[in-house]
């Protein structure tokens, strides 16, 4: 790092007050640029959705509603999306649980045994992470076909296994590596398997890492649309991304009930976003600075 | 470890609730019924002593795009239904925009309804692949030759023609009045037409629209030419021609007078209805369905709408074409008796005349489609237009995959951008017709 | 059990922290169960992993390989009937316009969308290191494209930028530039995939800006007074202090970027649906749209692996610079 010496004039106080405040006007603007451009959309959305229909189609826009329409929710709902909220859940709690139970277990193990090709393991999972999801896509759906599960809703669960995997056994991994060993040892001179030690002292004390990639997985798996596209056919076994979209192409020029559909797609994952979103960097950066 | 035990028990527990919540959710029905064919000249309200038919059907039929139109249609369910106990009649409606893909995707997936509702031009290209079963349709019914074309292969029936519909010229008679004009009868006098609304109101006279391929490709045929002409088994497309280009010249040039917004090159027609609608135009192609659409969605235009036969093209004639849908049964259905019971029931004549009239289509058969002729003022002109001026786009299955690939309104859009001339986009479309034809 | 092993105060140990070593071979006359711990368990809790990791990536991507050289279309599912074609599929891919288009648009594209995301993920990260008030609202917002997912995001940036009723067309000709008044960003494919682009980056810099951030935060404060007193301006400790201590963490951020960005699909399909006339097709959309609404699987995997070999190549330069860039590791 090079110290640099000043080679400008001495700052007048003055011209350091007005330094100052010209910045922070500017950071004041900057921040003010980033947040609307961060949040006008959902705003814009959200309002759409109650506006009357002549304050939609109209070139001039209307900033905020003379009057509040909520009848497009109701109409949404009757429109099938219980259902295919009640899909979205469901396949997104079966991908998680199951996909938690794998990368947990492997994670563990890469991170504690000396497998063999351990090394070549982990870059595996790496590379898999390159693979588009078209890619897999077509023989995966010829296997579902084969197996009968393009009609039922296990198929979606098992197909996002692999791309929830790769990603959930890196942070599991590395979490369990920043857990020093000697906690299972002292359990195991107690008496436990290796396997009990892992159980009952480890697992908890992981929870941060299984709650990062619980996390991932869950809305990884609840925003997905290729595979939905593709596997579904039934309209009630779609979930909420295809629906919607289905439904914009359905509605295509009612503005207003397809904000609605949106907002009611979004704003769910929104509050739990900002619920968990401290667990899901500090999971996911922790994934990588281990590796 | 009796405690890991337990809690892997309890997550195995878990996990087979959970198993069986999804299966449950997500299984496919296999009951099968059984049945015989109910006797079709039986009117359906007294029939008490019909054969035993039970199970669950999937039926999947177009989105019509009118409330009511999807209430009739419910309403035919839940009439077969009450005729019928241990029968549910499960339908799923789907846009027209996404249908082709969605059974594309189905076929290939095995994923398919029992009964569906498949539009002439695509009967033959899945027919082809073995998609369907073979019908009957009940005998001492006339069907109209073009869907009953269309449902045929090699001698064998695949599909009960179901609905007709033609499009012709829906026009704002107050419009008219206003810019003093009257209906054009030709392409030359449409252009006249049109630039007079233009310049003495502030409608639009008529929105030409790049993913409205109806609206399009008959003006080859109102030209003098053809799509594709067959010879034989093989087949020769026609764009590349006079009567070609001189269609797409005239479509170009009613897009050159900025009668439509830009956005008009991706609309369907969908967006020209929904337009016009609002009062967006003085004039639309459009079919009876999308004029009961219009007037449901905007009453006050009622007593403010016309029809008239399309304009007629250079070659005298002002043919469009004739469309409609027929209803198919899958040959993956493990339902198809109780598919067929269902389909014969839609197409009964009081049934399928209450369909028609509700959603302004033509029912399949041709004393039905005789009836709506020359019968409401307004309505009649479809029928009119459908019985001598409309036409068949060529019946095969490379049809299916031209229109699923949509070979002619991808070059229209790029002639409306100006990526291309107008004898590059009929070579550009002959060549895509071409590679499906194979 | 006690959680407290006797004899040991907790939180001490005899091994150094960090990975530990396998466990001891058995010595002879062990129990099976130790055998089994350091032989069986580790490899029963891998299976399931390598069972999912084969069986759903490992296979189809060599099936799909496989199915890239056959003539595979929607009968070939129906009877099983398919047969070698050999190069065909690819050199249809390469010599048909709209496809080799479709793949310059992959690499083009995508590469703009990560100089996009990086140059907003890092002008945000700076800015959310400075002190002003707000800031931690303003964290708060910027997490918000970040979670809206892709459907729903599409469909609202389509309405804000429609033609005749969108925002952002009303916003720019108020500001005099009238050509916007009505304009079509869809009907051209530069303008669909500038719009496509603001969406991805508006999705992409909250996860750029927020690593960032937490990298820049560990830049410890004393370096930067001593900086500030030293008389240099901002921008020089920017440029020669934060980057190239950043660089790191840029550079991860920059390969994951490029992965995802050559990949997005559902973004395309709600957008312009590859148009106007396929030309806003990127490789992932034609590879679907050729499989699934053509029922050209044999294409449709041609073109995946085409896509497929991209990244990797992209990813091996990437990883090339990176080593040079760490010529000690």
């Amino acid at each position: 790092m090079t110290a640099l010496s000043a080679s400008r004039p001495a700052m007048t106080a003055a011209r350091a007050r007005r330094r100052r405040r010209t910045t922070s006007v500017l950071t004041h603007l900057a921040a003010l640029a980033v947040g609307v451009f961060s949040v006008f959309p959902l705003f814009w959305m959200v309002l759409t959705s109650v506006k009357p229909q002549s304050e939609i189609v109209t070139p001039e826009p209307v900033w905020w509603p003379s009057s509040f329409e909520f009848d497009r929710y109701p109409f949404v709902l009757e429109a099938g999306f219980t259902a295919y909220l009640r899909n979205s859940l469901l396949v997104a709690a079966g991908t998680t649980l199951l996909g938690l139970v794998v990368a947990t277990f492997a994670g563990y193990a890469l991170a504690r045994f000396n497998l063999p090709l351990r090394r070549y393991l982990v870059l595996l999972i790496l590379t898999t992470q390159l693979f588009p999801l078209v890619v897999l896509l077509i023989p995966l759906f010829i296997v579902m076909r084969n197996l009968g599960l393009l009609g039922s809703l296990w198929g979606l669960v098992i197909a996002y296994l692999a791309f929830i995997t790769p990603l959930t056994i890196w942070i599991l991994r590395g979490f369990f590596l920043s857990i020093p060993t000697d906690l299972e040892e002292a359990a195991q001179i107690d008496g436990c398997t290796r396997f009990g030690a892992m159980w009952r002292v480890i697992l908890p004390l992981a929870g941060p890492g299984i709650a990062a990639s619980a996390i991932f997985a869950w809305i990884a798996a609840w925003n997905e649309f290729l595979m939905a596209l593709t596997f579904i056919r039934a309209d009630e076994q779609r979930t909420l991304p295809v629906a919607l979209a289905q439904f914009a192409g359905l509605e295509q020029t009612d503005h207003g009930a397809i904000m609605a559909a949106s907002t009611m797609f979004t704003v769910p994952v929104v509050i739990f976003f900002l619920f968990v979103h401290k667990r899901l960097t500090t999971g996911m950066v922790a994934g990588a600075v281990k590796g | 470890m009796s405690l890991a035990i337990r809690k892997t028990l309890s997550l195995l527990g878990g996990g087979a609730a959970l198993a069986l919540v999804l299966t449950a959710c997500g299984g496919d029905d296999n009951d099968d019924g059984d049945a015989t064919s109910p006797d079709e000249t039986t009117p359906p309200q007294e029939e008490e002593q019909q054969a035993e038919l039970s199970g669950e059907l999937t039926v999947w039929i177009m989105e019509p795009g009118n409330p009511d139109v999807q209430a009739t249609i419910d309403g035919f369910g839940a009439a077969f239904e009450q005729m019928h106990e241990g029968v549910t009649i499960n339908i799923d409606y789907v846009p027209w925009a996404n249908a082709h893909d969605q059974f594309t995707t189905g076929i290939a997936g095995g994923q398919v309804p029992d009964l569906a509702e498949m539009g002439n031009t695509w009967t033959p290209e899945f027919a082809e692949i073995g998609a369907f079963a073979p019908v009957q349709p009940p005998a001492g019914v006339e069907f109209v030759e073009g869907l009953a074309q269309s449902a045929t292969l090699d001698g064998t029936t695949y599909g009960y023609p179901w609905y007709a519909g033609a499009r012709a010229l829906i026009y704002r008679t107050d419009i008219f009045e206003e810019a003093g004009v009257d209906v054009p009868t030709t392409w030359d006098e449409l252009l006249e037409v049109g630039d007079t609304i233009a310049a003495e109101t502030d409608v639009a006279p008529i929105r030409p629209a790049g993913g409205y391929q109806h609206m399009f490709q008959p003006l080859i045929w109102n030209a003098g030419g053809d799509i594709a002409t067959q010879d034989g088994d093989s087949w020769t497309p026609g764009f590349d021609t006079e009567a070609g280009h001189e269609a797409l010249s005239f479509f170009e040039t009613l897009w050159k007078k900025g009668w439509s917004p830009e956005g008009a090159v991706q609309w369907n027609s969908v967006d020209v209805r929904d337009d016009f609608a609002n009062e967006g135009a003085a004039m639309m192609i459009g079919g009876g369905w999308d004029l009961r659409a219009i007037l449901g969605a905007n009453p006050e235009l009622e007593g403010r709408v016309g029809t008239a036969l399309m304009p007629a093209g250079p070659a005298g004639n002002q043919d469009v074409f004739a469309g409609g849908s027929n209803l198919v049964v899958f040959q993956e259905s493990q339902q198809q008796e109780l598919a067929m019971a269902f389909a014969e029931f839609m197409i009964e004549p009081e049934n399928a005349k209450e369909f028609a009239d509700q959603i302004g289509f033509l029912p399949g058969t041709v004393g039905g489609v005789e009836e709506t002729v020359g019968g409401d003022e307004l309505f009649g002109v479809f029928g009119d237009q459908f019985v001598n001026h409309s036409r068949a786009y060529p019946v095969a299955g490379w049809w299916g995959k031209v229109e699923g690939n949509a070979t002619i309104p991808t070059e229209l859009q790029r002639l409306m951008l100006g990526e291309v001339t107008v004898e590059e986009a009929a070579a550009n479309i002959d060549a895509g017709i071409a590679d499906a034809i194979g | 059990m006690s959680a407290t092993p006797s004899g040991r105060r907790p939180g001490t140990t005899t091994l150094a922290a960090g990975p530990s070593p396998a466990p001891a071979e058995p010595r002879p006359g062990r129990s099976y169960r130790q055998l089994f711990d350091s032989r069986l368990l580790p490899i029963l809790l891998v299976a399931p992993a390598i069972v999912v990791i084969g069986g759903l990536i490992g296979y189809p991507v060599i099936r799909t390989a496989w199915l890239s050289f056959t003539d595979a279309d929607l009968s070939s599912l129906v009877s099983g009937e398919m047969s070698f074609i050999g190069l065909d599929n690819y050199i249809e891919a390469l010599s048909d316009p709209t496809l080799r288009r479709a793949a310059i648009a992959t690499v083009a594209f995508g590469l703009a969308c990560v100089v996009g995301t990086m140059l907003v993920g890092i002008a945000v990260a700076l800015l959310l290191n400075r002190a002003f008030r707000g800031r931690t609202l303003l964290s708060v917002l910027v997490l918000l494209p970040w979670a809206i997912p892709n459907v729903a995001a599409s469909l609202v940036w389509r309405w804000i930028f429609h033609d005749q009723y969108g925002v952002l067309n009303w916003a720019l000709s108020s500001l005099g530039l009238s050509s916007f008044d009505g304009f079509a960003w869809f009907n051209n494919w530069f303008t669909a995939f500038v719009v496509i682009g603001v969406v991805v980056i508006w999705q992409s810099f909250p996860l750029v800006s927020l690593v960032l951030l937490a990298g820049l935060q560990t830049i410890s404060a004393d370096v930067m007074e001593a900086a500030k007193i030293d008389g240099t301006t901002a921008w020089q400790r920017t440029r020669l202090i934060v980057l190239p201590l950043l660089k790191p963490l840029l550079l991860v951020l920059i390969v994951i970027s490029t992965i995802w960005d050559f990949k997005i699909f559902d973004q395309i399909y709600i957008l312009s649906g590859g148009g106007p006339a396929r030309r806003t097709e990127v490789l992932a959309f034609t590879a679907y749209r050729e499989a699934f609404t053509q029922s050209e699987f044999g294409l449709g995997s041609a073109l995946a692996m085409i896509l497929f070999i991209i990244l990797i190549i992209v990813t091996i330069v990437y990883i090339r610079l990176i080593k040079d860039e760490e010529p000690t590791r």
